[in-house]
């Protein structure tokens, strides 16, 4: 006898709640009813008290009191009071309105304690190698890294991180602080740096030099530009021109030229927008470039594309891909792409369009190696049904297709794509892996899986990649590509991942190629002796990817959401094998 | 040239009426999951009060719209009633079936259910009990699609290390009518 599975416990405990109190009439009367009694708020009458003789008007809750109670009570309150004043006054100091560049004082930073050598408990942040079957390197976990998924390496041996700090670990949580990572020795040992009160970030970090990083975001509600010199030890806040909204993307090319995709609606508030990919739509985007933060130049770029991710190589080379926003019909196609490139550092755009069937959209990671060679990620749709898991859904009765997803037919270059990744992603595959019955039944009925797609004469024409078949449903968040020929992708694998010792479902991947795209390989891992067991070590899989040089690569691991620490990892190639 | 019409305060009502119609079961059901029965029409009739304030707001107000406002409500119910002593606790999974099997262990789920964080739980339970599609709940929980896939992966991954296994009718075919 089979074990029931965990899907199906699941499901088997779902409470019965057929048993309706009230029909949807009746609800809906008492609906109508409890708005029409809302009008009329309750009073609480105020209790009065003799004392001495005479009627004093008191609240309720000092007059029923004993002496000690009321002690306690007035001191309580009186406390209350000063906390109050205290806010008051901070909140009115920090919403002044910056009309210059205010920088921080100097700070010293906090080193991440790092586990000690003589622990030998288990642990599932413990160090163990990673090592390549393609590609010669060495990959090596470090125990303790900045708790989120961004790294950014301007060189070999500089990375920085910057984190939100909210106040639960969940979506929407309140934001308490934001703290800047920083690591001199690739990724070894990491300093956390408090960024400035009141800044909150809207754009990832982006570091131009060994010791220059920038992040674009607001400051109490004003649109900044916040950045560092000195490696997070004292930071300077830009207030952004009033012309411009808040920056969305930003890219630095050096320590001293930033561009930026700026929103035209300032401050930028993340909107919405149901069935789009991710939310917040910056329709018509301002180019934002700057000195250092010193002086600002903005740009018009053209109007009704809605874009998303900027990179740029040098001060004159960047390109912005997005979609194409602002449909007649007031929806927006997300598998039709489009690019915007410059070379004049923004002064006049060219635009063209990305391989129809090729979304970019707010979780595209665009990696430029200069001025003519970048690649992207994107969604392509793969149509897909699986059987075992849509029987118990059909009807999607409540699943209609979203508004905003209106993919056209691909282009023959992605249709090649799609037909290769629809030979891999089958049905019998999924009914001989664990746990397949989650996956593949949506609607419509196909799945999104991603793709990268490369120019190699500065975006005029762009090609997608055929990424490797061991990697059927891949699902990338991280690109870097340090050279011309050399590309990193890491994610995990929607469908499932065979590899020594058993499958697993969400299978962390990286891919590598170092020939310009032409063949892409997956890199496996192999768990050290110790490890608990196969599962747990790849819970803790590869995120984001940073590699500044061909040789050396930094990632971020991702795990359990709220853990204060993730593992991180580094690989050096040996120069013979690049 | 477009003409704009005014929408009115009875075509608000109607409109509001057909989502309230339409969608009140699946309302009143995802908060039956959550909250102990004595409190369900209370969180379910504010979270529809809710709905109605802002309503007017909301360019396509829908069934992932409503269940994100309710969520709130639950979660406020939750925090009242730790408030208050004498009230019930609201535990995300107190009406969880006891099923009359003897190869179903109901607290044994509720164990590994409990185990997990909030997030990974509520994202278990809409894509398993509320049956909700992936974009859908990337619109109750405020998350890209790409999110929601690789949270609901994680943990049902920790849910199946922390679930004790027990004996299923399954078959390699799938599972027995």
């Amino acid at each position: 006898m089979n074990d029931m599975s965990a899907i199906e416990l699941l499901e088997a405990a779902n409470p019965e709640t057929d048993e309706l109190t009230y029909s949807v009439d009746e609800a809906w009367f008492a609906f109508q009813l409890r708005q029409s009694t809302k009008k009329h708020p309750r009073y609480r009458s105020l209790t009065f008290a003799r004392r001495g003789g005479r009627h004093v008007k008191r609240p309720y809750w000092l007059s029923v009191r004993p002496f000690r109670g009321r002690v306690v009570v007035t001191v309580s309150v009186a406390f209350a009071m000063i906390l109050l004043a205290g806010v008051v006054v901070s909140i009115v100091r920090g919403s002044g309105r910056l009309d210059s560049p205010i920088t921080t004082s100097w700070q010293s930073g906090n080193s991440l304690i790092t586990k000690q050598v003589s622990d030998t408990r288990p642990s599932r942040h413990g160090t163990w190698l990673l090592a390549d079957d393609s590609l010669s390197g060495t990959w090596q976990q470090i125990p303790v890294g900045p708790p989120g998924v961004g790294v950014t390496c301007p060189t070999a041996s500089a990375c920085y991180e910057m984190d939100k700090i909210t106040a639960a670990p969940v979506e929407n949580s309140p934001l308490l602080s934001v703290s800047f990572y920083a690591s001199t020795n690739s990724g070894l040992v990491w300093t956390e740096y408090s960024m400035p009160s009141g800044f909150s970030p809207t754009t990832s970090l982006s570091c131009g030099s060994n010791s220059d990083c920038d992040a674009g975001g607001t400051y109490n509600g004003q649109s900044v530009l916040v950045s560092t010199t000195n490696g997070g030890h004292s930071f300077t806040v830009a207030p952004l021109p009033s012309t411009v909204g808040t920056l969305l993307s930003l890219s630095c090319s050096s320590g001293q030229f930033c561009g930026g995709l700026a929103s035209e609606e300032a401050p930028y508030s993340p909107t919405y927008h149901p069935g789009a990919l991710g939310y917040g739509q910056p329709t018509n985007a301002t180019f934002l470039s700057t000195d250092d933060g010193s002086t600002f130049t903005s740009t018009a770029i053209t109007a009704g594309n809605s874009l998303w991710t900027l990179q740029c190589a040098s001060r004159l080379d960047c390109v912005a891909l997005g979609d194409q926003g602002n449909l007649s019909d007031g929806t927006t196609d997300w598998a039709k792409g489009v690019v915007e490139t410059t070379n004049d550092g923004g002064n006049t755009w060219s635009s063209t369009t990305m391989p129809s069937g090729f979304a970019v959209g707010r979780d595209s990671v665009l990696s430029c190696a200069d001025a003519l060679h970048c690649s992207v990620t994107g969604l392509i749709s793969v149509p897909f049904e699986n059987p075992l898991a849509c029987a118990a859904k059909k009807p999607y009765s409540n699943s209609p297709p979203p508004l905003h997803e209106t993919a056209g037919a691909p282009n023959a270059a992605i249709g090649t794509i799609v037909q290769f990744e629809s030979s891999l992603i089958t049905s019998a595959n999924l009914q001989a892996t664990p746990n397949a019955e989650d996956f593949g039944c949506s609607w419509p009925p196909e799945t999104s899986i991603t793709d990268i797609v490369s120019t190699t004469d500065g975006g005029n024409t762009w090609s997608p990649e055929q990424l490797p078949s061991s990697v059927p449903a891949p699902v990338l968040y991280g690109l870097s590509c340090p050279t011309n020929n050399e590309c990193w992708a890491s994610g995990y694998d929607a469908n499932v991942q065979r590899v020594p010792g058993g499958a697993n479902p969400t299978e962390s991947v990286l891919l590598g190629t170092i020939d310009g795209g032409s063949t892409w390989s997956t890199v496996t891992f192999n768990v050290p002796p110790g490890t608990p067991n196969f599962e747990s070590a790849f819970g803790d899989g590869i995120g984001r990817i940073s590699c500044p040089t061909a040789n050396v690569c930094v990632a971020n691991g991702v795990g359990i959401a709220d853990a204060a620490s993730l593992p991180f990892y580094r690989l050096v190639i040996p120069s013979s094998t690049t | 040239m477009d003409s704009f019409e005014l929408t009115t305060e009875a075509e608000y009502r109607a409109q509001f009426e057909t989502l309230f119609r339409d969608n009140y079961d699946r309302v009143r059901q995802y908060v039956a999951r959550r909250v102990p029965l004595s409190r369900v029409e209370d969180v379910v009739s504010s979270s529809f009060v809710i709905a109605w304030e802002k309503f007017r707001k909301v360019e396509n107000p829908s069934l992932p719209w409503l269940i994100r406002i309710t969520s709130f409500e639950v979660a406020n119910a939750g925090r009242k009633a730790r408030r208050s002593i004498n009230d019930v606790r609201v535990d995300s999974v107190s009406n969880l079936a006891e099923v009359g099997s003897d190869v179903f262990d109901g607290e044994s789920v509720r164990s590994a259910l409990a185990r997990l964080s909030k997030t990974e739980q509520e994202v278990l339970r809409l894509v398993h009990w509320d049956d909700l599609s992936r974009v859908e709940i990337a619109e109750v929980l405020g998350l890209t699609h790409n999110a929601v896939n690789v949270r609901y992966h994680r943990a049902l991954k920790k849910f199946e290390s922390e679930i004790v296994p027990f004996p299923s009718t399954t078959t390699q075919e799938g599972i027995l009518p």
